[in-house]
Order: C-alpha cells, then sequence, then structure tokens
C-alpha cells in the first residue's frame, strides 16, 4: 500500500530550497538568479499547497455539530478543533493532507491515517465529525479526475 | 411587444439548458451513519433534498430503536398473533429479506434482533460488551431466530412475528432500500449522474462523467489503512461491503464482531470483509452480510445462480476471492493481499 503523509508534495519545493542553498554557499548567486529562484520558490509552493498527490487542487471539507460545514484549504496548515456531541475532535491539516489526530470516539479504524486524494472521507460517527476531501469542482459529478490517477470517487466499508 | 415571445423562448431554452447542468449535494445523518449525495442533472437541488428526507422518512419506519416504527411495534406485539398494519415499505423491506434468506440458505435472517442485542451490538455506537454471552444465554436468544415465524401479507398491509421476544435487526438492508429509492427519487427527477453514500454502502447513478467512464470505489482495508484495491464499476450499480472491523470488542486476543451467523448465534468467522456490486442496493446490501457468513467457497457458488452480483472477498488469511465480473472491475493496490 502507498505510503500516506503530509510531506510528500513538498519535494519540489524543498529541491529548489536545495538548489538555492548550494549557489548561497558557492558564492556565485547573482541578483538575476536570487530573482529566478524567489519566482520558483513561489511557484513551488503554490503547486505543493494546493495539489493533491493526483495533481487535484483540494479543499477539506469538515461538517461538525457545533460549528457547521467548514472549509478548509489545503496548506493552511494547523490544528482545527470541532465539538460533537461526545466532545472535542481536532483536525491536523499539514500541506496536501489532513487527518483527525483526536477524538472521543471508540471506533479507530473509521478515523486512523492521513487523507489527501478527493473523494477520501474520515468519520467520527458518534461524535458526528466528517472529515472529507474535495477537488476542484466541488461535489456534484463534474468532471473528475482522469481514470488512472489514484483517486476515488467514494470509499465501500 | 412583438418581441416578448421570442425573447420568452430563448429565456425557457436558456433556463432548460441551466437545469441540465445543475449540481447539488447534501448530507444528513441518518440511519445511524453519515449520508451524502452528490448529484448532476435537471432539478438536481429539490431532488437531492428529497432524497435525504426519504432516508429520514425509512429510517423512521424500520429504525427498531424508535418506539414508534414498525420494527419495534412489530417487536412489542411479537407472539400476540396479531398481525399489525404497517407500511407498503415495511412490506417491501421482508419480502427482499426473504429472498436474500432464501437465496443464502438461511445465511441472512433478520430475527438475529435478539441475539444483536445480546451481544452488546443494538443501539449506541459502542459495543455493550467486553466478554461474549454465556452458553445459556447464546441458546435463549437462538431460539428466537427464527423467520418462519415471521408473516406479512401485502393484500392487508399486516406483519406479525410469531414468537414472543422476537425481534428484526434491519442494520443489514435499510441502508441498501433506502440507497434505492433515493436514487429512484432523483432519476425521476431528471438527474443524469449522481454518487449516493450512506456510511460506505454505495449507489452509482449513470456515469462517472461525460465520457462514460466507469466510478472508482476504494475498498477498504480490513486490517490496516488505505484501500485493498479500487474498483471502476459501471453507471447504475450499488456497492456494499460488510467487514468485521466496523464494530467489535476483543477479549483474551479474540475479535467478536458484528456479523452474526443466525445458524450458530456467534460472529461467523469464514471471512473478513466481503464487498457485493449489483444493480439493486437492497440486494447488493442484504447479500454482502450473507455472503460474509457462508464464507467464499459456498459464497461464490451462491453467485454462480444469481447473474449480475459480483463479489469480493477477503478471507482470514488476507487472501482475495473473487467472481470472474468483479475481477475485471478491481485494480489491487500494492499490498492489500493476495489473489486466492
Amino acid at each position: 500500500m502507498a505510503s500516506r503523509g503530509p510531506g510528500r508534495q513538498r519535494g519540489l519545493l524543498a529541491s529548489v530550497l536545495l538548489l538555492g542553498n548550494r549557489a548561497l554557499h558557492a558564492g556565485g548567486l547573482k541578483l538575476a538568479d536570487a530573482i529566478l529562484l524567489v519566482v520558483l520558490v513561489a511557484v513551488a509552493f503554490l503547486a505543493s499547497a494546493a495539489s493533491s498527490p493526483g495533481g487535484v487542487p483540494v479543499t477539506f471539507v469538515v461538517e461538525a455539530p457545533g460549528e457547521g460545514t467548514v472549509l478548509l484549504p489545503a496548506g493552511q496548515d494547523g490544528l482545527y478543533f470541532f465539538s460533537g456531541p461526545l466532545g472535542r475532535t481536532a483536525v491536523e491539516v499539514a500541506g496536501t493532507s489532513a487527518r483527525i489526530v483526536e477524538s472521543p470516539c471508540p471506533e479507530p479504524s473509521h478515523h486512523s491515517g492521513w487523507v489527501d486524494e478527493p473523494g477520501e472521507c474520515l468519520i467520527c460517527l458518534p461524535n458526528r465529525i466528517v472529515l472529507r476531501v474535495e477537488g476542484p469542482s466541488g461535489t456534484g459529478g463534474q468532471e473528475r479526475p482522469s481514470a488512472g490517477s489514484d483517486a476515488v470517487d467514494a470509499e465501500t466499508h | 411587444m412583438a418581441l416578448a415571445a421570442p425573447d420568452s423562448a430563448i429565456g425557457r431554452a436558456a433556463r432548460s439548458l441551466a437545469s441540465a447542468h445543475e449540481t447539488a449535494s447534501g448530507s444528513a445523518w441518518a440511519m445511524g451513519t453519515f449520508v451524502r449525495i452528490e448529484a448532476s442533472g435537471a432539478g438536481a437541488r429539490e431532488a437531492v433534498g428529497r432524497a435525504l428526507a426519504r432516508f429520514a422518512e425509512l429510517e423512521a419506519l424500520l429504525d427498531p430503536a424508535r418506539p414508534s416504527s414498525d420494527v419495534a411495534r412489530l417487536a412489542l406485539a411479537a407472539g400476540s398473533g396479531e398481525p399489525l398494519p404497517v407500511s407498503p415499505d415495511t412490506i417491501a423491506l421482508l419480502t427482499a429479506a426473504d429472498e436474500v434468506h432464501r437465496l443464502s440458505g438461511g445465511a441472512f435472517d433478520l430475527t438475529v434482533g435478539p441475539l444483536v442485542t445480546l451481544w452488546g451490538f443494538g443501539s449506541g455506537a459502542e459495543p455493550a460488551r467486553t466478554a461474549p454471552p454465556d452458553a445459556e444465554a447464546l441458546a435463549r436468544a437462538l431460539s428466537l431466530v427464527a423467520w418462519e415465524e415471521v408473516s406479512w401479507d401485502p393484500a392487508t398491509g399486516t406483519a406479525r412475528l410469531g414468537l414472543a421476544g422476537q425481534t428484526l435487526a434491519t442494520g443489514g438492508i435499510a441502508k441498501g432500500y433506502a440507497l434505492d429509492d433515493a436514487a429512484a427519487i432523483l432519476r425521476n427527477a431528471g438527474v443524469r449522474r449522481a454518487l449516493l453514500d450512506a456510511g460506505g454502502s454505495l449507489y452509482l447513478l449513470g456515469a462517472r462523467d461525460d465520457e462514460g467512464r466507469p466510478w472508482r470505489v476504494g475498498v477498504r482495508h480490513p486490517r490496516g489503512e488505505g484501500y485493498i484495491g479500487v474498483l471502476e464499476v459501471p453507471g447504475d450499480r450499488a456497492v456494499a461491503t460488510s467487514g468485521d472491523y466496523e464494530r467489535y470488542f476483543e477479549a483474551e486476543g479474540v475479535r467478536y464482531h458484528h456479523i452474526l451467523d443466525p445458524r450458530t448465534g456467534r460472529p461467523a468467522r469464514q471471512a473478513v470483509s466481503v464487498t457485493v456490486v449489483g444493480p439493486s442496493a437492497t440486494l447488493a446490501d442484504a447479500l454482502s452480510t450473507a455472503l460474509f457468513v457462508l464464507g467464499p467457497e459456498e459464497g461464490l457458488r451462491l453467485l454462480e445462480g444469481l447473474p449480475g452480483y459480483e463479489a469480493l472477498f477477503v478471507d482470514t488469511e488476507g487472501r482475495l476471492h473473487m467472481t470472474p465480473g468483479i475481477g475485471a472491475m478491481f485494480r489491487p493496490v500494492d499490498g492489500g493481499g493476495s489473489g486466492g
């Protein structure tokens, strides 16, 4: 099974920073190089922050009794807290991935691990918290990621 | 004024075009799970609302924990001999359950209700037990598992349970029934494409996109994170999965899960996950439970006589067993299981 985690979309960004670091230490960085580096960093950051591993921009949607429907765009890293009938559920966003890190749910298999592909969903049923990944067109059966990508439309369990 | 008619015609055409491309999504908590619908096509917004409302209606009829439901009233009157008036939906559900009971040789039986309660898998999210029940209590509950004691009459709209203490466990079929009904509401409204997800039981209406590509459905790994593989499912199909990882407790290293064998009264032990694909969500839902109880060998044999329905089993050793039809849809993920 493919490994899951928040860092795999950061490869391009890391490569660009590494190149810049080497150039600085080599003492050969000119103004034009510096400008180019800044542009590359910006492009790499935007690409890494906005896209899932399948190359599709994603948004995390959390539905919670206490807060209603909340959109968390990919790249807005941090811990977000939601309230349900059993207490507090914490959702972590890291780059293009998100997970439930804390929840009063007795069924950990329902909400373990990271999600990062449109269609993936984590549910804490007793606390009535849903975390799902949406693609660029949101919902409604519009054009979906091409067949052959890792993206799924739904999960059966 | 002379231009009003053409303008109106154009306006109507534009509105019609916009309506044909209408998209909508909605969600609700119903039948003890999270229900989500995404739809595209004429009247999608209004149809999604009605489809979700249908889930709530059926929950009110079929939830044993609601005192006013048909199922709870039947349990209360069980053994009295008096047929009770029930809704056409309850009659239809009993008829579908009877078909799967017959097909599976009794591996699917709604009268496991007393066993479900005894094992602590009744109402409430968490199993109420930490150890299996004793033999005497098990025998008592098992004596009430008797589908032949359930009768219903579509002509009079009545039903009854023959033995005092009998209860019906509708959890293995009610979500599927609701999915079929909700899909019919969407289809009749003009929706051409929709994804209906009731806690992992699915109905896929129409093709996935305008190119007619299949829907991609991840099959949850029964023992780890992620999927064992992806099913590429054509439109107008239901997908249902029964797994021993949904609700269970462990005692002395043994997992006791919620899918009970009506013949032994104990958790079924021949599979850890079964996924069924077929045209009816009602049958797919009930079949996934029945096939889980039967196991791969008997289950695959059953499906040979049931065209249109396909299944994927994960056995207790992690091996995959599947019908040829689902084999053509299945794209395994590395490490997701081995063929068997």
